[in-house]
């Protein structure tokens, strides 16, 4: 029954990245015109907002989905470019690697180009693999180009990249575009969720200040708490901290420093790891760990004992559970 | 220092060579001379050498002489000439299936192997004709596919390469003489340095510790040993099924036909580029155009009919005179749970059976040796290698099951038992599921890699009678009037081009006109 009715009142509850992104994805593609889209957020709140480098497929949805001006996005969001990842310390201290984004040479006579590295590495060829990546090779000499789409021979393979960003920079710009498409907006805290009697599903939210907001489908971005998902339908949660035990991160941006690089960096630490992304106009530093290996305090300090520039802000603390919600709705 | 790095390689190379690996193929029909053939073009003697046994007391199957257009990058990418192959199989061009009677009797649908029109705005060509359909259109999906337009018009050609021209928007695929094939592969592959040896097996050694298949024992008293085996002996399933005693997968709650049989018939003036597939009331009977002849076979059940009715049914149903003595064909649908076990792999009717509604056994042998292929393996037998073949042949074989019960399920035929029963039989969830997300909002999940792609679903829903009753939201953003147009113009493109194309016999004699 319900499959035949359009749905005419979209409420999306949050408005971090993932609220931001639903919402600008949503105005554009349904738009807002037979549909109603609604965001409910509070600022009260405040969001995450330390997923700051992305991949390559962002792109997709910046480009091909919202049609977005990347000059522009990256103006907005204070953004820098990123060809891929260093782990340093990883395997052990003093080892590096790169994990570029890109493909590492080409294939040849429908074997891939992994064979002949081997073969060649194994008959005595000393060439690291990386050489045959043009991303690595670019965020060695940090250097950095778009591909261009040049008349006559390729002389170069296609660049992949993706960016860095202040994600709460763009939660905002997404914020003005959505809103400029006819998202409306809606201050407050969510009170109480009510349910249909019948079918249980959610028919409206109350907000602290008594105001009801109805809807027909409701999208859950309510961040680590789980608002709809978990607090009104226990969907559970698959929990993988056996495999990926790490639960806590201390958080603090830092002034630039050095060269600007065009990659992302995690350095294996004594109780996990630790990120740096260069931005315009600061560094993101992050601690990410186990709390049964070391304080919270502790991890701070060693966050602030590391960073490549003087903090901008007192470590923010973060708790986690690594893992994926049984089913998404 | 370049001396000392040539000795190195020189070293290496004669570890390699002790390391190289021994594969004995055990049977040569289609499987058998398929995977040889394939190992003997990528695979050097430096990496393995292969062994094919096979005995010509033992007849193959080779009732599989429908192909699907993959068969043709099987061909392609071993060094195959077509044009020569063709010749010499006594084949045809395949665009598609036609399927006659299924559904309901009267019915006849094209499953192209082609697409419908594009994407409109982000939205699915099959969502605006069901829009149009919803708006009182008439005209059938099939006036919007270029591959059934062809095969309407009984014309053939290439498709071109060039995406703008709507004759790039199919693909074809072979009818030919499987047994004509096999020997054509065979000279492929033994000209290429494959040793064949004839003989039959009278018995399996295997290793008493691990159970590994150690050498095969002929009657003429030889012993063959080898690394690998790939168990090509059709249904008997000599290494898989009877040594390692593989556990089998029963898929006939479902795909309830047990028997086939199965005749050949003189040329006759129907010569079209397509299979053709016709219900009847206790089964179905296929029909295959070749250059010399046409190939024909009636599957059924013997819970609903008898061997000798199958037999007098099907040489009742022929359009022209049979011209060998039908031969019948037992089997179960369903197939080894893990078609690679220890050093034993399992390819064609050795590893699993699904009927020929969809052409898909040559298939099945091709992603077979082409995972193999892929995961070539070396003597240190690695677990993670067979885990991942059978993490991708289940994958494969789900996929088709799914496809070939939902021609059995999505009937309103009330003249046999077969019928009555499949219609009220439950399927698979994943086929459920699949149903009702095409019913409810017309969708389709599209693979990147395996069978089916989206065009082949549309045409067997649509074809068999369910009809999507929810839409795409995103249709809304388009007005009635620009569907309309779209499809017009479509159609109009679609009938101009196909009819240029030259007739499929004329473009057979033309292009490989048989030297058998």
């Amino acid at each position: 029954m319900i499959m035949n009715q359009r749905i005419k009142n979209i409420i999306i509850v949050g408005g971090g990245t993932a609220g931001w992104m639903t919402a600008a994805a949503l105005s554009k593609t349904i738009g807002c015109r037979s549909c109603k889209i609604t965001l409910v957020e509070s600022e009260q709140i405040g969001t995450v907002g330390v997923g700051e480098a992305t991949l390559p497929l962002i792109n997709l949805f910046n480009k091909n989905v919202l049609g977005l001006d990347e000059n522009e996005f990256v103006r907005e969001t204070n953004a820098t470019f990123k060809l891929g990842i260093e782990f340093a310390d990883w395997r052990k201290v003093g080892h590096s690697y790169f994990h570029p984004f890109g493909h590492i040479g080409v294939d040849m006579d429908g074997i891939s180009f992994m064979h002949y590295w081997l073969r060649w590495y194994k008959a005595g060829g000393g060439l690291d693999f990386s050489r045959f990546n043009a991303e690595t090779e670019a965020a060695r000499s940090l250097k950095f180009m778009r591909t261009t789409n040049e008349p006559g021979p390729k002389v170069m393979p296609d660049i992949y990249y993706a960016f860095h960003f202040d994600a709460s920079l763009y939660a905002a710009y997404l914020r003005r575009y959505a809103e400029k498409l006819g998202v409306s907006r809606i201050e407050g805290m969510i009170e109480s969720v009510n349910q249909h009697p019948d079918n249980g599903y959610i028919s409206s939210l109350v907000l602290k200040n008594g105001e009801t907001i109805e809807g027909d489908f409701f999208i859950d971005c309510s961040g680590f708490k789980g608002i709809l998902i978990e607090q009104v339908y226990q969907a559970g949660y698959y929990d993988w901290s056996h495999w990926l035990p790490v639960n806590r991160a201390a958080a603090v941006p830092c002034e630039s420093a050095g060269e600007l690089l065009p990659f992302t960096r995690s350095t294996a630490r004594e109780s996990g790891w630790q990120w740096r992304i260069p931005l315009q106009h600061r560094i993101g530093n992050g601690y990410v760990f186990c709390d049964q290996y070391i304080s919270e305090d502790e991890a701070a300090d060693k966050l602030l004992s590391r960073l490549d520039g003087r903090a901008l802000d007192k470590p923010k603390s973060l708790r986690f559970v690594t893992g994926v919600r049984k089913k998404a709705g | 220092m370049r001396c000392l790095q040539r000795q190195r390689i020189f070293y290496l190379w004669k570890e390699k060579m002790s390391e190289s690996l021994t594969i004995v193929i055990v049977g040569g029909g289609t499987a058998g001379w398929m995977a040889a053939a394939a190992l003997v073009s990528v695979a050097t003697d430096k990496v393995c050498d292969v062994k094919l046994i096979e005995s010509d007391q033992i007849g193959s199957v080779g009732v599989g002489e429908a192909t699907l257009p993959q068969m043709k990058d099987f061909n392609d990418s071993i060094g195959i000439n077509e044009a020569d192959m063709m010749a010499k199989t006594n084949a045809t061009f395949k665009l598609g299936i036609e399927f006659v009677d299924w559904g309901k009797k009267g019915n006849s649908y094209i499953h192209p192997f082609g697409k419908f029109g594009d994407p409109v705005s982000g939205v699915d060509f099959h969502q605006l004709w069901g829009k149009y359909k919803k708006m009182g259109g008439v005209k059938s999906i099939e006036a919007y596919s270029y591959a059934v337009q062809a095969c309407r018009m009984n014309r053939c050609d290439f498709p071109v390469d060039d995406q703008a021209e709507i004759n790039s928007t199919y693909a074809y695929a072979y009818h030919f003489d499987a047994g004509l094939y096999a020997q054509y592969l065979r000279k492929f592959a033994e000209e290429r340095g494959l040793q064949r040896t004839e003989g039959k097996i009278v018995e399996v050694k295997q290793d008493s510790e691990s159970g590994y298949v150690k050498s095969l024992l002929l009657e003429s008293g030889e012993e063959i040993t080898g690394d690998y085996f790939i168990d090509c002996s059709g249904f008997q399933s000599l290494l898989l099924g009877k040594t390692l005693k593989a556990e089998w997968e029963d898929w006939s709650p479902w795909l309830v036909c047990n028997r086939a049989v199965a005749v050949q018939s003189e040329r006759s003036g129907d010569f079209p580029p397509y299979t053709r597939s016709i219900a009847k009331a206790n089964g179905w009977q296929w029909r295959i155009p070749l250059q010399s002849r046409t190939g024909n076979g009636l599957i059924y059940s013997n819970h609903y009919l008898s061997d000798d009715e199958a037999t007098n049914n099907l040489l009742r149903d022929l359009d022209a005179p049979a011209v060998k003595d039908p031969k019948i064909i037992r089997f179960s649908a369903g197939r080894f749970k893990k078609s690679w076990q220890k050093n034993c792999v399992a390819i064609g009717l050795a590893s699993g059976f699904l009927e020929p509604l969809e052409s898909t056994s040559i298939y099945l042998i091709q992603v077979a040796v082409t995972n193999f292929l892929k995961l070539f393996p070396n003597k240190t037998f690695s677990s993670a290698l067979s885990n991942e073949f059978n993490r991708l042949t289940d994958i494969e074989y789900g996929r088709v099951r799914d496809f070939l019960i939902l021609h059995y399920k999505l009937n309103e035929r009330d003249d046999g038992e077969l019928w009555r029963y499949c219609r009220q039989m439950s399927v698979p969830d994943s086929l459920q599921m699949k149903m009702k997300a095409f019913k409810e909002r017309g969708y389709i999940d599209s693979y990147k890699y395996g069978l089916f792609a989206p065009p082949s679903w549309i045409s067997v829903f649509i074809g068999q009678g369910l009809y999507q009753e929810g839409f795409d939201p995103y249709i809304s953003n388009l007005p009635d009037g620009q569907i309309k147009t779209k499809l017009d113009e479509l159609e109009v493109m679609i009938q101009r081009r196909v009819e240029l194309m030259p007739q499929h016999a004329e473009f057979v004699a033309d292009y490989c006109p048989s030297k058998m």
